[in-house]
């Protein structure tokens, strides 16, 4: 597929329409397998699709703008889930059975970067649906924080208010922006 | 390993892949454009309401 092109000189694909790196000398985020994405010029909807037992799954993700901070940076909700079309909508699920959850973290965490550097930078809100799969981000999050820590800095939301994201804490939501973001 | 630590954000962004260009559809546009996601939003506006924001003042869309 012509749109898959950015990428090929540097990547590979296999036959499942999955994302290998090249570059397989560390485990971390940047080198699981991801699903190929597309995705709208400005970047605010994705889609790919998810394959396995149960069959191809499509997934679609939105980034909805919600404001802005005083520099112009964009606030943005991260909306997630299964393209439930015969419903005309969305079921916010990141475990349809597929047998590839991290697999759909992965390729959710890679529309996240994508984002960030079409814009510049941008602050991204998630939330699960339900506890669980706020769990589930946070799972994601605590695997991979080494690499995340270099790039990105993580806020979690406690009832008393929001936090550097920490392991072992629950968090009810996060927040996600470049590293080292400085308000002028 | 330890090479991480040197990556810029394009040398860090640019192991990743990047995405194909998506064509709309009508079915697409319907679920993007979904009651479900707008009220999503709405909750999210609200929760983050709840607590001051740590990277600043926010200016709401609406």
């Amino acid at each position: 597929m012509s749109s898959r092109r950015f990428w090929e000189n540097e990547q590979k694909m296999n036959s499942g329409g999955v994302w290998k790196s090249l570059e397989g000398n560390v485990n971390l985020g940047m080198n699981l397998e991801k699903y190929l994405f597309d995705a709208n010029e400005d970047r605010t909807r994705f889609d790919f699709e998810s394959k396995g037992p149960n069959g191809a799954i499509k997934k679609m993700v939105m980034f909805d703008g919600m404001g802005q901070l005083k520099d112009g940076t964009q606030i943005l909700n991260l909306g997630f889930g299964d393209a439930n079309e015969s419903h005309d909508g969305y079921n916010d699920n990141v475990t349809s059975n597929n047998a590839d959850r991290n697999k759909i973290l992965a390729t959710v965490a890679n529309t996240i970067l994508d984002v960030m550097n079409h814009l510049g930078n941008a602050v991204i809100y998630a939330k699960g649906r339900t506890p669980a799969r706020t769990r589930l981000y946070q799972m994601g999050i605590n695997t991979h924080k080494a690499e995340i820590d270099d790039h990105l800095d993580i806020f979690g939301e406690t009832p008393l208010g929001w936090e550097n994201f920490r392991p072992g804490v629950n968090y009810s939501a996060f927040i996600a922006t470049k590293k080292n973001y400085k308000i002028e | 390993m330890n090479d991480k630590k040197s990556l810029t954000w394009e040398e860090y962004y640019s192991k990743f892949p990047k995405p194909g260009k998506l064509i709309m559809t009508p079915e697409k546009e319907a679920a993007f454009n979904s009651p479900y996601f707008l009220e999503k939003v709405e909750m999210a506006k609200r929760d983050l309401k709840k607590h001051p924001f740590p990277l600043g003042e926010i200016i709401w869309k609406d």
